[in-house]
């Protein structure tokens, strides 16, 4: 066999073996998606969304109060983490000297990076232990989730801002605070929003965060942040534990309930991203 | 690059709970065996969700945490070193 004839054959399997990865990649979420579907649609109905969990025991039942409660501590979350997290992408691109921006770049990565079980049960330790388990305890642990997300999805937009922009304000004396305020942050709205959508898809699915700081929680419909709040990833966890089919059918139309929303989320965000992109480029 | 993406990746496996906690079974026994129930360190902190009763417990619990901060914070920061050698700036300007 010629040299060449041996370059090309492994050329070919290279390229063959890559792209079974690739479609390997795209079976595994098709797999679970159809199977969560599968297994899910049957328990999906008007009284699932609308009935709270029922009494232990009972039959029926829906997931209304961990719908409410994952909102809540969504939208709880969010507040929190949405400020800080854009103040510092803002500080970081705008305003930090380079000796200081480098390392808080590197530990706002490493923040993103750490196991969320971790940061459960740190804020378990600092919120819950001596009180009970509550909403903003665990809302307080998905916002330190959502933090690094969301700095690093603004961080990436405001670098896309045009560098012509910031001196065209500059340049007619406006103050740096004025222009980030008036100029930088009109402009990247749009990323902003993107990666905050991202960050609350990411949150609403973490079940990690929230077992040892809203996992013990009344089967009604909770608004009382000082109390563990129902929601939709612990409810799936302690329901697929269960002995019981119906509630493990329950778990499976919660799951599809939920990668739906996620699933939903992101092509959202996408699009936002796509339109946001596109009218920096103009 | 692809060494940081390895290295955040196993960083990710180790310090995953749930996904772990629903199909490990959670047992005690050290065994070179892949089959009978067993435990890592993230899934024994989920399966404790219910409440740590004594102190002691919930110390234990923390000390587990605390290998896996260890472990995560160096994986992640080996893998920025690596990142970095490519884009020193990474964001900042």
């Amino acid at each position: 066999m010629s040299r060449d004839r041996r370059r090309r054959i492994m050329n070919r399997a290279m390229e063959v073996l890559a792209t079974v990865a690739a479609l390997v990649a795209v079976a595994v979420l098709a797999i679970v998606v159809l199977s969560v579907a599968r297994r899910g649609a049957g328990a999906v109905s008007w009284d699932f969304f609308t009935k709270p969990q029922a009494l232990f025991g009972q039959p029926g039942g829906g997931i209304a109060n961990a719908l409410v409660g994952t909102a809540l501590l969504v939208l709880l979350a969010t507040a929190i983490a949405l400020p800080v997290g854009v103040l510092t992408a803002i500080y970081l691109t705008e305003f930090a000297p380079r000796r200081l921006a480098v390392p808080i770049q590197v530990m706002i990565d490493v923040l993103a990076g750490l196991p969320t079980i971790v940061i459960g049960i740190f804020v378990y330790a600092l919120l819950v232990v001596g009180h009970t388990q509550s909403g903003y305890a665990g809302a307080f642990a998905l916002a330190v989730i959502m933090l690094p997300l969301i700095a690093r999805a603004t961080q990436e937009v405001l670098l896309l801002v045009p560098a012509t922009l910031r001196e065209a304000s500059l340049a007619l004396g406006v103050r740096r605070w004025r222009t980030v305020v008036g100029v930088i942050l009109p402009t990247s709205v749009g990323g902003i929003l993107t990666g905050t959508v991202l960050a609350v898809a990411r949150a609403a699915g973490e079940t990690a965060p929230l077992l040892f700081t809203s996992s013990i929680f009344a089967n009604t419909v909770q608004t009382d942040v000082t109390k563990a709040l129902p929601n939709i990833p612990v409810l799936i966890f302690t329901y697929s534990e269960q002995p019981d089919p119906a509630l493990h059918q329950q778990a499976w139309a919660a799951a599809l309930v939920l990668m739906a929303f996620v699933l939903l989320a992101s092509l959202f965000a996408k699009a936002l991203l796509a339109r946001s992109r596109r009218k920096l480029a103009r | 690059m692809a060494a940081a993406a390895l290295i955040l990746g196993v960083g990710r496996a180790v310090g995953e709970a749930i996904a772990v906690t629903q199909v490990i079974g959670g047992g005690t026994r050290i065994g070179w065996s892949l089959f009978p129930p067993a435990d890592t360190l993230a899934s024994k902190i989920a399966s404790s969700y219910q409440g740590a009763g004594s102190g002691l417990e919930t110390s234990s619990l923390l000390y587990l945490a605390a290998i896996l901060l260890v472990l995560g914070v160096i994986a992640n920061l080996i893998a920025q070193v690596i990142v970095r050698r490519f884009d020193p700036l990474r964001g900042a300007r």
